[in-house]
């Protein structure tokens, strides 16, 4: 039985949405040219999709884990969740000081709509963790 | 003449009871020496790396070499110092508080484990990047410093409270 059934819906649109920008993400992987890349960038666009491919596997493989956990212990969806959040941020913080000061993304299209919805993403995921933490109702 | 109500030999034993809890009492981060160190490694290795910065920032000023990978370098180097510098500050008021400390060492965990594996993916394909020595010594050491944050977190003690300065402060007050 599935315990998760306890959490509330706001719970539950978070993962969906957290799901929906994995498919987004990848949806611009396969579609997407990178070649709208600034060329006078340090990095190359093979760099950038490899980068990008490698971060939205793990991304991908923590949603499927929380999914996964929430079916057998409260408590472990909750570590993976801290554990995935606290990588979301470090990853968008760190995008801000060094990334973007090497590549150059567009500012129009489906890439640049990747890139503003990244926050909605992140509060999502602290959404998630808050549900998992502060809800009183839930029990292991 | 004062008529004593406790004699020499139970005044003797009584300071003889209580002098096994002074030493913990004065010794303020009740933590293990390993722990000392890893602490200071940690702290020495940001600060290391803050003064190289400065200094090839002050090199690329004074001499600037077309051929040297250093800005790029620079580039890396400055957001990941400008974060682990502000992450340093909070790892250490929350040392001193004895509040929240494996919070902040997971979150360094984190964020340095992503930065590896950004410099990984990033600039493996940059040669003559991984060419600059200092770059190089960059990339070495990082994993050294996780493990060094991953050892300080499963060592730290959090079962000391009555031993922090705030604890301690709080716990005087009340006594006097």
């Amino acid at each position: 039985m599935f315990k998760s059934l306890q959490l509330p819906k706001a719970f539950w649109v978070s993962i969906i949405i957290g799901y929906a920008f994995c498919l987004l993400t990848f949806f611009v992987l396969l579609t997407a040219s990178l070649d709208l890349l600034a060329p006078s960038q340090v990095l190359n666009n093979h760099t950038v999709t490899k980068l990008t491919g490698i971060r939205l596997a793990i991304l991908t493989f923590g949603l499927f884990s929380i999914s996964f956990t929430l079916k057998y212990s409260l408590m472990y969806a909750k570590y993976v969740t801290v554990a995935l959040t606290v990588w979301a941020i470090a990853m968008y913080v760190d995008d801000h000081f060094v990334l973007y000061n090497m590549v150059e993304y567009p500012q129009e299209g489906v890439i640049a709509l990747v890139q503003s919805l990244r926050p909605i993403l992140i509060i999502s995921l602290i959404w998630m963790c808050f549900e998992l933490i502060f809800s009183p109702h839930l029990t292991d | 003449m004062v008529d004593k109500k406790i004699t020499d030999l139970e005044i003797e034993a009584i300071l003889e009871a209580f002098s096994n809890s002074q030493p913990k009492v004065t010794d303020r981060t009740g933590q293990s020496s390993s722990f000392r160190v890893l602490f200071c490694f940690i702290n020495l290795y940001v600060l290391l790396f803050i003064v190289l910065y400065f200094l090839l920032k002050i090199n690329q000023v004074a001499e600037l070499d077309p051929n040297s990978r250093t800005e790029e370098f620079l580039i890396v180097l400055e957001g990941r110092i400008f974060v682990l510098f502000w992450l340093l500050v909070f790892l250490n008021m929350t040392a001193y508080f004895n509040f929240g400390f494996k919070a902040v060492c997971l979150v360094i965990l984190v964020y340095v484990l992503n930065s590896t594996i950004d410099n990984t993916i990033l600039f493996s394909d940059l040669k003559d990047l991984l060419d600059e020595s200092h770059f190089f010594v960059f990339m070495i050491t990082i994993p050294l410093y996780v493990i060094a944050v991953a050892g300080l977190m499963i060592i730290y003690k959090d079962n000391f409270e009555t031993f922090s300065p705030l604890t301690s402060e709080a716990l005087s007050g009340k006594a006097a």
